[in-house]
């Protein structure tokens, strides 16, 4: 899994690409650890080039949402497409986490 | 029906998905139903690896193929008995700071698969798991 992080006003936009699964799940989580190290609490995950997600992705997503929340930020998402929005929606996380259609809207919402 | 066993570690899951994939792929499954399997065998393996064998090692077995149209995956492993089917639903209206970080797996097993069957058998846990096409 990769990442790519810019500052987007007072929002961090966070660039998820490959695979969320059982080997690489935790490295979500070290991410927004060092997002929160430096500081940046609001987060956006741009999802569009995730290509897949298991319940260890699921799991490390909803540990990093509450550790943002716990710092008085939020997390959201944008760019669920295919198996990951299906991911998503059957497992509740549409309804818990504030998603967007685009980078754009979630950086403006 | 073709079987591919290998050692139950996570070292394994990769050659599992690959088998797996392929041999949908030869049944000529849709397109859609490849990360459908990826995920399905990654939850029901996982545990398997974590679970199965608390004494020390052992083997899980995933076999395949077309059936009536639909696509077939049957998991085996010598291990402790246990259905996974029979595992809680999770609490999918819980807000975040309520909700139970865990327990997902079996549930996207359920919602990914049209069929699931579980049976103990001569020692094995079987578990047997079948996809359909979805209309377009």
């Amino acid at each position: 899994m990769e990442f790519e992080s810019a500052r987007k006003g007072d929002k961090t936009l966070v660039i998820v690409r490959g695979r969320m699964d059982a080997v690489t799940a935790p490295e979500f989580e070290k991410e927004i650890d060092t997002r929160l190290q430096a500081g940046d609490t609001v987060v956006v995950a741009d999802l569009t080039d995730l290509e897949y997600i298991s319940s260890a992705g699921l799991r490390s997503i909803l540990t990093s949402g509450k550790k943002l929340k716990a710092a008085g930020g939020s997390l959201a998402f944008c760019g669920l497409d295919g198996m990951v929005q299906e991911v998503f929606s059957v497992s509740g996380f549409t309804a818990m986490f504030p998603v967007f259609d685009t980078a754009e809207d979630a950086v403006e919402g | 029906m073709h079987a591919l066993r290998l050692p139950a570690r996570l070292d394994s899951l990769e050659e599992f998905t690959r088998f797996a994939r392929q041999a949908a792929v030869d049944a000529t499954m849709p397109e859609d139903l490849l990360p459908r399997l990826d995920l399905v065998l990654e939850e029901v393996l996982v545990n398997i690896f974590s679970y199965a064998y608390p004494q020390g090692r052992g083997e899980a077995e995933v076999s395949c193929g077309s059936t009536d149209g639909a696509f077939r995956v049957v998991i085996r492993d010598s291990g402790v008995s246990h259905n996974p089917l029979t595992t809680p639903p999770p609490d999918l209206e819980a807000d975040m700071e309520n909700r139970q970080v865990g327990g997902l797996g079996v549930h996207l097993v359920k919602q990914m698969a049209s069929a699931a069957h579980y049976a103990r058998d001569n020692g094995q846990n079987v578990l047997t798991l079948d996809f359909s096409p979805r209309p377009a």
